[in-house]
């Protein structure tokens, strides 16, 4: 049983260590989340495309994806080959630990309460939309407008070249439910030009 | 409706769990916000950590966090679409339909902006206090430097990419070719920093706790690390080979405060140590001329070296210790205080540890270096 008995030597040496694996394991978890956050916000995870009217177009749909892995995936890797994030996410700061709860917390955060911008997918669409998750309730007109107003709707930096300007996607979803948003658009059938 | 009921529920909640675990941990009601405005911002005695430059977030913060990132932020603060940030609509039942979108970013910058704009006031400044902002920021810039080095679209091979101008990767990711060379540079300035920083630069004030330690061990245990009879309680042999009282002063650290970890390192309970501090006039009422002219130990010690060994030294709280650690720069100075003033003992060079190639800090530059007493 002696042999069982931890050396104070051991457990010194299990007491420094232990923290550090400890604030790795937090600073995974802000990693993680901070990835997911990327992911909510620019991301359409393929199972929500089962029913948007983005899935009917398969250039659309799989431009979506590509975009939004890559975004997410940028991300990622830029989390990975931060200098400050391998300086500091795993040493046992507060504010390391602080950081991860943060990227927890936008994750979570409910993003939809007021100052949100709504699309409720049960309202018919009009005959000039894209037949998309949802249409603007009120806002369609503005939304319209900004968009076309705006030369770059830049939101996602990777947009489609071809697609005519009034038809590009103007952003993604950020909802837990990842429902994508087509800008208003002239006609059902998009013809891809050059 | 929603909003109110998120705000009563989780806000009532947070604060009761905050306010509980105060009371058990401090054993008083207590709001350490409140108290936190006070020290820092109505006593101001965050100054007494060092002051800053207005524009020190915006000047040194942000390059700290970002390093190569900084251009691409840039671009992502100044691109940012604010469609789908617009004001809520509700449903005519009063609720948020469920399938609602949202475009969080400009709400993202906004904090961005509020936090930086908000800790600039402060005349004490660190990089880590910003460094929640980190997840924002890269969530934000993460488009801008995919869009820079790479296209994407499902026809890229067929329909865009017949100038060859792009390396296609999976998922119809096309790098731009010419782009490649900076990516890779980018790739390794962001690896070759960050093994620096982590492997190199300032390695010395932990390595020497390790050696401290191990020496600890090797003065006031056993091999087994316990007392004969001991049983398997664990406890160390308190008095060393040599006869003596593991209760005196085993290190000293003369540096600046705060330069080594503490009792994340020196976990032994019975290691008894001490080290220059720099704890704030709590006591002194501020704009007083003691508070003007107030100095903090390490202050006082950087000030006249001799003069603090002298006066401020072998007192009940600042016993002479078995080992002496400070940065190279005391060295001269150590010596011809125990030349002049200890007959009989020298200064004995013990450990001697790579720390920084450079430091901001002048005190901090150098080696680290253990010294013990030994008689001559």
């Amino acid at each position: 049983m002696e042999s069982l008995a931890i050396l104070p030597q051991s457990k010194a040496a299990i007491l420094i260590v232990l923290p550090k694996l400890l604030q790795g394991v937090f600073a995974a978890v802000g990693d993680y989340f901070t990835w997911k956050l990327a992911e909510r916000i620019y991301g359409c995870e393929s199972s929500s495309f089962s029913w948007t009217a983005v899935r009917k177009d398969p250039a659309i749909a799989q431009q979506s994806k590509f975009e939004a892995k890559a975004n997410y995936g940028m991300q990622l890797l830029m989390s990975v080959l931060s200098p400050w994030q391998w300086f500091c996410s795993t040493r046992t700061l507060s504010n390391s630990l602080e950081v991860a709860l943060t990227a927890v917390a936008l994750y979570l955060w409910p993003w939809g309460l007021p100052g949100t911008l709504l699309v409720d997918s049960s309202a018919k669409s009009g005959p000039n939309f894209v037949p998309v998750s949802g249409v603007f309730r009120s806002n369609s007109d503005i939304l319209r407008h900004v968009c076309v107003q705006i030369p770059k709707a830049r939101t996602n930096m990777c947009q489609f070249p071809t697609l005519p300007p009034s038809c590009r996607r103007c952003m993604h979803s950020s909802t837990h439910q990842h429902f994508d948003l087509v800008v208003p658009c002239d006609n059902h059938n998009h013809t891809y030009r050059h | 409706m929603l909003f109110s009921r998120e705000v009563a529920i989780c806000g009532a909640a947070v604060l009761s769990t905050s306010a509980i675990s105060d009371r058990l941990y401090f054993g008083m009601w207590t709001f350490p916000p409140y108290q936190w405005l006070t020290f820092n911002i109505a006593k101001s005695l965050a100054v007494f950590y060092g002051a800053n430059d207005w524009h020190y977030y915006i000047s040194q913060g942000l390059p700290l966090l970002l390093t190569t990132y900084i251009p691409f932020m840039v671009h992502a603060l100044t691109s940012i679409t604010f469609v789908g940030s617009g004001s809520p609509a509700i449903a005519d039942n009063g609720q948020i339909p469920r399938n609602s979108i949202y475009n969080n970013r400009p709400d993202l910058i906004f904090i961005i902006l509020t936090m930086i704009t908000t800790l600039s006031l402060i005349s004490h400044k660190e990089v880590r206090f910003i460094y929640p902002l980190v997840p924002c920021l890269h969530v934000l810039s993460a488009p801008s430097v995919l869009s820079f080095f790479a296209v994407c679209s499902p026809r890229l091979r067929e329909e865009i990419d017949q100038s060859r101008r792009y390396r296609i990767i999976p998922e119809r990711v096309g790098m731009r070719r010419r782009r490649v060379p900076l990516f890779i540079l980018l790739v390794i300035m962001n690896v070759a920093v960050g093994l620096y920083t982590t492997q190199v630069h300032q390695r010395g004030v932990i390595d020497v706790l390790t050696f401290l330690r191990h020496e600890y061990e090797e003065f006031h245990m056993s091999k087994r690390g316990q007392v004969q009879g001991a049983g398997q309680s664990g406890e160390a042999l308190h008095i060393d080979h040599q006869g003596n009282n593991s209760s005196a002063i085993f290190a000293a650290f003369l540096m600046p405060c705060h330069s080594t970890p503490w009792r994340s390192h020196l976990v032994y309970p019975k290691l008894q140590a001490w080290a220059l501090t720099c704890a704030p006039p709590l006591h002194i009422p501020a704009s007083s001329p003691e508070r003007v002219s107030y100095r903090d130990e390490a202050g006082r010690f950087y000030d006249n070296p001799g003069l603090f060994l002298r006066t401020e030294m072998n007192t009940t709280d600042r016993q002479w210790p078995r080992y002496l650690i400070g940065f190279e720069g005391i060295e001269s100075i150590l010596m011809d205080y125990c030349g002049a003033e200890m007959p009989g003992r020298r200064l004995r060079e013990r450990w001697r540890g790579f720390n920084s190639h450079w430091h901001d800090d002048s005190r901090r530059k150098g080696m680290v270096v253990v010294w013990d007493f030994v008689d001559s």
